[in-house]
């Protein structure tokens, strides 16, 4: 927790990536908090800049500009490898598309991060924290089979225990159901709300409207900034190009 | 019990066999050619070295007027000498059953018990053989088609045939097994010389200086000494022989030259390989980076794991190539330089030190090549990693090539996929660089090898322009020319006759030393039967010759005048033609130098008119028969009857050298041996037998390494592009299309290596066949390239392109779109 009571902090967060025509600006100096036990829902259009933000809390992409704080790490000015480690120990991801290690099986999978953050230390351990994972979301019995021998939902829910594999203080998940049909994406968020009842912090990504009105609360983001409402963002496109 | 990430390291390496074996087998070669020449060079130099060394070489040979025992052993007591005793040779033939005969010498051993000078090792049956009985070479048996406590039928230079008991073999390193020869070897006491009807004297003196005995100042110094106490027993040296180095060295020093420089460059080329495969597994790998990352481990976690993975490969090759390298050593050792080349090794062992260093090799270049793409893959990004789809970066349009290629499709028409082809070929311009430099140094090398081959067969070729002829009669003493020839012209088949003479002569040098004994041929004028090489000067001019009867002997073919001793009319008095190797002992002759000849014991003076190339029988000279004659004092006689027949293959020339040989005995003529050009040519393949094969075994290596090259490179290009592959049949792209463009892109880079590489080989050829031919003989080979290897190299590389990229590409076209699209 940092000092005004968030988990997450961001400050005037600002990112451009290079292209040939020029900087190309994917956040304009983002402020948020996400205050612990959140279930904080992202949402905008294609390209409005969702992934970059979920990329700066998570540490998978780097700022610009500005400040980034999750717990008491400011994350901003740590190194590529020690952003990993942290990562490794405190904030769990899920993405889109899944990203196990197809030559694992799931419960390998699930115990990898175990493996490289060196916790619970005896590897009987990790095994059986792994199987208990898999059991909470469900697929206990696909633990020793290869991600290629189950379904896409199925997949997600292995990288759902894989997140939960150290015991995070942020879940932070990019579009988690872009690959899955609406049952499967309603069944992830049951997930989703279960641990945000047992007190985890969640920042979600989504371009589903309907699955981010599910959450607590939704951060509109467009054109890199975020807004207070929907229909805000024409006014905001407006500004850009005025 | 294993953590996550190990687990993942032995399972990434057993699914994916293929790749697996192929960078080991990346390794494996460099492992194999450091393992081979290693252990052949160690075997062969330590067990060559230990033979000589048992042997105790003569450092001299020194011929005297016949003595006995009690010279030598006066010899012996001079403060220089180490030892010295007396030998006998003595020439016969024994006729085989299968009616060939073969040549053998006999030499006669004062003391088999105590050899202290060219020492021979017993290995079966008795010793020392007795009165009547002789042993043999070991690798005589063989030829001689006879065995231990057999009977052999001599037929001697004395006119005596005589019965010899076979009682056992022995070793001598200092004799070639007489296929590379041409002479087997027995071993025999005085008494039995003797019972053969010979004095039992000794005709030469094989001395042994003090150490260093065989540095040629040491020797000359100790040889003075000899001369003065001959000069006191009222003898004198008639000819000398100066031992600075054993006859295989030569052989020996070629062989470790080709091993060290070949093995070495392979070695360098595998890494090249290695640092390939090792990089393209990593870039394959950077996904999966990308995932490990996101979940928490660190940068030297991930790196320790992929150099486990390359020391694995190292621990796979190594388990592979080093007792493979062990194995071929040894058959390297026995089926050739021991079987040739006559040294006969105690041990294979291999020491632990080389064994440890082929072991580090095997494990240390693979973590040597795999360390920079290791750091360079793990310090990729997270993002980055993430996001990497293995469809490559950058802007495409904007270098020197792109638009260059661009307007070239246009000017073509080239269509598009066959452009994509090409452009994917320079896509990874780093892994397209060392595939490259693998390939072009494989293809020159390769070259290069068989360039080295031709040009062996064309030297041989020019050695046999000393022998222009199908049999040769060796006569026992010197006959009538004209009755040689008349009765050579009697047997059928006989289309053409010369007779010619020999001797042995030694040079006076201006400061009255004496050079070694060399060849005297003294040969008719305008001789057809010999057309060497002129190096410098002009032919034998004819001199008396031509007013002589032998004059119609002169009949030549146009080609052949132009390059054959030649009449030449204003000639000097005495006019000699040196070959090439008399020139290297003896620098300061030159074309117009003056020689003095001591020639059976007669000095005069000779002109050098000219030089020419050797046939690697050492140093000798050639002289008009009719000068030869005048200075041996014995004019119109000739020693050799050289005999071309109208068919040239092996069986007319043997049938016609016994038809020769029968009907110069029933004239009275007696025959000392007989020779047929097929068996010289023979001998001259042999000499370069041993060299030639680990050349081609170097030849060989070098293919599997540029091939080996070529194959990783497209199958890690194919594997990592399998999203590529999708993308293209989403858009239509049919599964011959897709094919034509992997098939396309290594065919580009078999046919752009092979460009440059046989541009390179034009310069390393001539190199390689210079230098192997300065260590062999002295001389450069003549060279020829071989464009055939060139050709057949092409072949090789497009059929290993075809094959590399087929295989994974019907693969990847098995695969529905939807599938590769979503691979990881």
């Amino acid at each position: 927790m940092n000092e005004n009571g968030a988990l997450v902090h961001l400050k005037e967060v600002r990112k451009a990536y290079r292209t040939p025509a020029g900087d190309a600006l994917a956040l304009r100096g983002i402020d948020l908090q996400i205050r612990q036990g959140e279930f904080v829902a992202v949402v905008g259009k294609s390209g409005a800049g969702k992934s970059t933000l979920i990329n700066m809390v998570t540490g998978i992409d780097r700022p610009t500009s500005g400040e980034i704080c999750v717990g008491s790490n400011a994350i901003h000015g740590m190194s590529e490898d020690q952003i990993a480690a942290w990562r490794g120990r405190y904030v769990g991801v899920i993405l889109q598309f899944f990203r196990l290690l197809p030559m694992l099986t799931c419960v390998q999978n699930v115990m990898m991060p175990m493996d490289f953050a060196n916790v619970y230390r005896s590897p009987r351990e990790r095994r059986a924290r792994a199987l208990y994972l898999l059991e909470r979301v469900g697929i206990a019995e696909h633990a020793d089979k290869v991600p290629a021998a189950v379904s896409g939902g199925q997949r997600q829910r292995v990288a759902i225990a894989r997140a939960l594999a150290n015991d995070p203080m942020l879940l932070a998940a990019d579009e988690p159901t872009g690959n899955l049909d609406s049952k499967t994406a309603g069944a992830m968020f049951e997930i989703f709300q279960a641990l945000v009842d047992e007190g985890k912090t969640i920042l979600l990504v989504t371009h589903d409207r309907d699955l981010a009105a599910r959450a607590a609360r939704r951060v509109h983001i467009a054109d890199g900034r975020i807004v207070d409402r929907p229909d805000q963002e024409r006014e905001v496109r407006r500004d850009l190009h005025a | 019990m294993l953590t996550t990430p190990w687990q993942k390291v032995l399972i990434d390496l057993w699914e994916h066999r293929v790749r697996t074996l192929i960078v080991a087998l990346a390794i494996a070669v460099g492992v194999f050619a450091v393992g081979v020449v290693l252990n052949t060079r160690e075997i062969l130099v330590r067990e060559y070295r230990r033979d000589q060394t048992s042997a105790q070489v003569a450092s001299a040979i020194v011929y005297t007027a016949p003595f006995q025992e009690d010279l030598a052993d006066s010899i012996a007591r001079l403060p220089m000498v180490a030892a010295a005793e007396g030998r006998t040779l003595v020439q016969g033939r024994v006729y085989r059953g299968t009616g060939v005969p073969q040549d053998l010498v006999l030499i006669v051993v004062p003391d088999f018990a105590n050899m202290r000078v060219d020492a021979i090792t017993p290995l079966a049956g008795a010793y020392p053989p007795g009165r009547g009985e002789v042993v043999l070479e070991q690798r005589s048996f063989e030829d001689l088609g006879t065995q231990i406590g057999q009977e052999l039928s001599v037929e001697l230079n004395n006119d005596a045939t005589r019965t010899l008991k076979v009682v056992g073999s022995i070793h001598d390193p200092e004799q070639f097994a007489p296929a590379l020869s041409g002479v087997a070897v027995g071993y025999v006491t005085l008494e039995t010389l003797q019972g053969l009807g010979y004095p039992e004297t000794w005709a030469e003196l094989r001395i042994r200086v003090t150490e260093p005995a065989h540095d040629e100042r040491h020797i000359l110094a100790a040889l003075s000494q000899v001369e003065d106490r001959l000069k006191e027993s009222g003898r004198t040296i008639l000819s000398r022989k100066v031992i600075t180095r054993a006859v295989a060295d030569p052989f020996i020093d070629s062989i470790v030259l080709i091993l060290t420089g070949f093995g070495l460059v392979i070695l360098v080329l595998s890494g090249f390989l290695v640092i390939n495969a090792i990089s393209a597994l990593i870039t394959q790998q950077i996904p999966q980076i990308g995932v490990m990352k996101l979940i928490g481990a660190r940068r030297w976690q991930i790196m320790r794991l992929y150099l486990a993975t390359v020391l694995i490969y190292g621990l796979l090759a190594v388990a592979v190539a080093l007792p493979l390298a062990a194995f071929t050593a040894r058959l390297l050792m026995t089926d050739m330089v021991e079987k040739l080349l006559n040294v006969m090794p105690l041990s294979y062992s291999i020491p632990v030190p080389l064994l440890v260093i082929q072991v580090a090799v095997g494990l240390l270049l693979p973590l040597g090549a795999g360390l920079a793409p290791v750091i360079r893959g793990t310090s990729v990004t997270t993002q980055r990693a993430l996001t990497d789809i293995g469809l490559g970066g950058g802007v495409y349009g904007h270098s020197l090539f792109e638009r260059g290629l661009a307007r070239l499709q246009k000017a073509l028409s080239i269509q598009r996929p066959l452009l994509l082809a090409i452009r994917n070929t320079l896509r990874h311009k780093g892994r397209l660089a060392q595939t490259l430099v693998v390939l072009i140094f494989g293809t020159a090398l390769f070259v290069s090898v068989l360039s080295v081959r031709a040009s062996v067969t064309a030297t041989l070729a020019s050695f046999m322009r000393f022998h222009r002829y199908d049999v040769s009669v060796e006569m026992k003493q010197p006959e009538l020319v004209a009755r040689l020839e008349q009765a050579a012209r009697e047997v059928p088949g006989v289309v053409d006759v010369e007779i010619w003479s020999s001797g042995r002569a030694t040079r006076v040098r201006p400061d009255d030393s004496k050079s070694n004994v060399f060849n005297v041929v003294a040969v008719p004028a305008g001789t057809t039967f010999m057309d060497p090489e002129l190096v410098a000067g002009l032919p034998l001019p004819a001199g008396s010759a031509a007013a002589g009867p032998e004059a119609g002997v002169a009949r030549a073919s146009a080609r052949a005048s132009a390059r054959a001793l030649a009449p030449t009319p204003g000639a000097q008095p005495n006019p000699v033609v040196v070959n090439s190797d008399l020139v290297d002992d003896e620098r300061d002759l030159r074309v117009g130098s003056d020689l003095v000849l001591d020639i059976n014991g007669r000095k005069a003076t000779w002109h050098v008119v000219g030089i020419v190339s050797t046939e690697s029988r050492g140093p000798a000279v050639y002289v008009s028969r009719d000068d030869f004659a005048y200075a041996t004092r014995a004019p119109g006689q000739g020693m050799y009857v050289q005999v071309r027949t109208a068919q040239h293959d092996a069986a007319a020339q043997h049938l016609l050298a016994a038809r020769l040989y029968d009907h110069f005995e029933a004239a009275g003529l007696k025959v000392n041996g007989t020779e047929t050009a097929e068996v010289t040519q023979q001998e001259n393949v042999l000499l370069f037998t041993v060299v030639v094969t680990f050349l081609i075994l170097m030849a060989l290596l070098l293919a599997a390494v540029g091939g080996l090259g070529l194959a990783t490179t497209m199958s890690i290009n194919m594997m990592e592009r399998v999203r590529e592959v999708g993308i293209l049949r989403a858009i239509g792209a049919s599964n011959v299309s897709v094919r034509q463009i992997v098939l396309a892109e290594g065919i580009a880079m078999a046919v752009i290596s092979w460009a440059v590489g046989t541009a390179l080989s034009f310069f390393t050829s001539p190199i390689f066949s210079r230098e192997l031919g300065l260590a062999l003989i002295k001389i450069p080979l003549r060279y020829q390239y071989s464009f055939a290897a060139a050709g057949i190299w092409f072949f090789i590389l497009l059929a290993i392109a075809a094959a590399a990229s087929l295989g994974p590409a019907r693969a990847a076209v098995r695969l529905t779109v939807r599938e590769v699209l979503a691979y990881e």
